[in-house]
């Protein structure tokens, strides 16, 4: 046993420190995935599909990724209409996505991302349940 | 009894090793003085630092009061070494470092008699006349008396001393050998003492000769002369120079039962009621408080450091601000309406682009300045800490100072400079510029940059073996934050991954202009960043990560032992 006043660090202290640093990289690589992608259960919305029969997604919920392209409608009751710009793996496409009055609070602006959850409603318009900015 | 087996000390790597100390045996009774002599570079200080456990034998063993040292290491208080360098603080006074000493050593002592304690000492060290005289205007030999006072505090039963009388006038000179001569008469106490005037050698028990790492003679001081065949002591040293180290070594091995009177064939160990400590050490909160109050006394007499301190406060956060004296510029948005014309489009498209190039780069450049000065504080905070005083340190981890009462006290000091960096800089720039977003998030995210850089720095700094390296290596780190955030420049994809967990800068820069995510300014920022932006709680994650490991390295680092 060494003395009091010649400790050295011994390598299973270093081994430890370095599995620590790698377990809190680990934890954070974990929140990353976790918070960049908050609706991670819920499907991508199958663009094609849906523009090619939108009523048989009917009451389903999605979550799409689209830049904000324009302003097509707006109402006080029933919220903002925009087109929105979604990359898709088969090319870009504009949709438009209804965004209800309960998020007149947020501010939306042209060029801006968002990841939006949504629903197909009865009528087959995208309405928005829940937005968060990209 | 002190006993030493056939030590032996071996230095560097296997083939290229260098022996210290060869096979040195001695035995040396309670209530004894022992004088270490012998030409320099003989190995008296090694052998010293091998009694006191600083370097550890290669071979052998030694035994105090009949116990292995190497199973059951001295008690702190029962050992005092005074070293060759000054134990005290510059800015303190002698008067104040007595206390300081006797608080941090020994347990449940009154201011009373503390005082009384001091007083004595000082008074038998010759320090009391000057007890109120700060150590940076000391001599070398005042100096030195000091590092024996604060040694006594605890009354050690082993008190080992190398070169005190070094620098002395011969009147203090023999006062201290006096002293010395004193301090082992009441037969429980030795003190091995190296000298290099041998002028007052009559006043010690015994003398150990060293040479080239052998012992070559240990015997009453009367017996020397004859030993060697000379008529003084100072004949001693030239007589050695007549033949090999190891010819003398053996020579002695031949004699050493004729002079070495105390030798004891068996070390025996002494009862459990003696072997009782009789002084306590204080509990390690009451040493954390007696750190951290004697570091800000420190800090509060250094005038210089203070200014330079208030001057990185209030002069940083007036560098950021100067890009931004009229705020921060309002954006104009596109239009969203589908019914302008192409050429409107594109012309105020083209404008749009120049005013969010503008402000994005305004705002994020804001953001990393403020990140960028507060890591360079948090380096200067720290960067030079424990490197400074790292063998004042040493020497009280060996009486009895526990590292982590050390190290938290460190942090406190450390933890008010820091908040009040970060809550400045954040909240004059957040006023002047009228940074948006939520303050708290902001302030937060600046102090825990500023935490991660100086506990990292407080980590290096207890790692370097010295003040100046610990500084460089820390500028070095600070210099790294910018580049490697990759808020100015985009790094490739794989060496982004790599690096980015450890910088500091950018967890925090990503994570302030997170709290400006439901801002126009946080969209343009985007536009303009060539690195993506962090979530918010990985941010706070990432540098709370920072500052819990730069503390347990720091903790490391301090454990180790770094006498050199």
């Amino acid at each position: 046993m060494a003395r009091r006043a010649n400790f050295s660090i011994s390598p299973v202290w270093i081994i430890g420190l370095i599995l620590l640093i790698i377990a809190a990289i680990e934890v954070g690589y974990i929140l990353l995935r976790k918070i960049n992608n908050p609706y991670r259960t819920t499907t991508t919305l199958n663009v094609p599909a849906y523009l090619e029969n939108s009523n048989s997604l009917r009451g389903n919920t999605y979550k799409v990724i689209g830049t904000i392209w324009n302003s097509l409608a707006w109402s006080p009751t029933a919220g903002r209409l925009f087109s929105v710009e979604i990359e898709t793996t088969a090319g870009v496409s504009v949709l438009p996505v209804l965004i209800p009055a309960q998020f007149n609070y947020v501010t939306i602006e042209k060029g801006q991302r968002f990841i939006f959850q949504i629903e197909v409603d009865e009528k087959g318009i995208l309405k928005t349940k829940d937005l968060s900015k990209v | 009894m002190l006993a030493l087996h056939n030590i032996t000390l071996r230095v560097g790597k296997e083939g290229a090793e260098q022996t210290l100390l060869k096979d040195v045996s001695l035995h040396v009774p309670l209530g004894h003085h022992l004088a270490v002599i012998g030409p320099a570079g003989s190995g008296k200080s090694t052998l010293v630092k091998v009694i006191a456990g600083i370097h550890a034998h290669s071979e052998g063993m030694i035994h105090w009061q009949g116990y292995d040292l190497e199973e059951k290491d001295i008690a702190p208080h029962d050992i005092g070494y005074v070293p060759q360098f000054s134990i005290a603080f510059d800015h303190l006074t002698v008067l104040e470092s007595m206390h300081d000493a006797m608080r941090l050593r020994v347990k449940g002592m009154s201011a009373e008699l503390r005082n009384t304690r001091a007083e004595t000492i000082l008074r038998e060290v010759g320090l009391l006349p000057i007890a109120d005289r700060r150590v940076k205007v000391l001599s070398g030999g005042e100096k030195r008396r000091l590092g024996l006072a604060l040694e006594l505090v605890s009354a050690p039963s082993l008190l080992i001393t190398d070169e005190v009388t070094s620098g002395l006038d011969p009147k203090s000179e023999a006062e201290i050998m006096q002293l010395l001569h004193r301090l082992t008469r009441n037969r429980d106490r030795i003190v091995v003492n190296i000298i290099h005037n041998l002028r007052h050698i009559s006043l010690c028990d015994s003398v150990a000769v060293m040479c080239h790492g052998h012992l070559v003679y240990h015997g009453p001081v009367p017996q020397l002369l004859e030993y060697f065949k000379v008529n003084s002591p100072e004949e001693v040293f030239p007589k050695l120079a007549t033949q090999p180290a190891i010819d003398w070594h053996k020579a002695w091995l031949k004699h050493r039962d004729a002079y070495e009177i105390f030798r004891s064939p068996m070390p025996i160990a002494i009862d459990s009621r003696q072997a009782t400590p009789t002084v306590e050490a204080p509990h390690p909160i009451a040493q954390f408080f007696v750190l951290l109050e004697r570091r800000w006394r420190i800090f509060f007499r250094d005038r210089s450091q203070v200014w330079m301190h208030l001057a990185l406060l209030f002069g940083f956060p007036c560098l950021v601000v100067i890009f931004a004296l009229e705020g921060l510029p309002a954006i104009q948005n596109l239009s969203m309406t589908p019914d302008v014309n192409i050429l409107d489009q594109l012309r105020e498209a083209n404008a749009f682009i120049i005013q969010s190039t503008k402000v994005g780069r305004l705002v994020s450049g804001l953001v990393m300045i403020q990140v960028v000065l507060l890591t360079l504080m948090g380096s200067n905070n720290s960067a030079r800490e424990i490197a400074a005083e790292r063998l004042i340190f040493e020497k009280e981890k060996l009486g009895g100072l526990r590292t982590i009462s050390y190290l938290a006290s460190k942090a406190c000091f450390l933890f008010v400079l820091l908040a009040a960096q970060s809550f400045w800089m954040a909240l004059f720039v957040n006023r002047i510029c009228r940074f948006p977003g939520d303050l708290m998030s902001q302030i937060l995210l600046l102090l825990l940059a500023n935490g991660a850089m100086t506990a990292v720095c407080l980590a290096i700094s207890s790692l370097m073996k010295s003040p100046e390296q610990a500084s460089l290596v820390s500028i070095y780190l600070v210099g790294f934050q910018l580049p490697l955030s990759g808020a100015v420049l985009g790094l490739p994809e794989a060496f982004r991954w790599l690096t980015r967990p450890f910088i500091a800068a950018y967890w925090s820069w990503s994570g302030v202009l997170q709290t400006m995510k439901d801002t126009r300014f946080y969209d343009v920022v985007q536009l303009v960043t060539p690195t993506d932006l962090s979530p918010l709680i990985l941010c706070f994650w990432a540098l709370t990560c920072h500052i819990v490991i730069g503390l347990m390295v720091a903790y490391l680092g301090c454990k180790q032992s770094r006498w050199e």
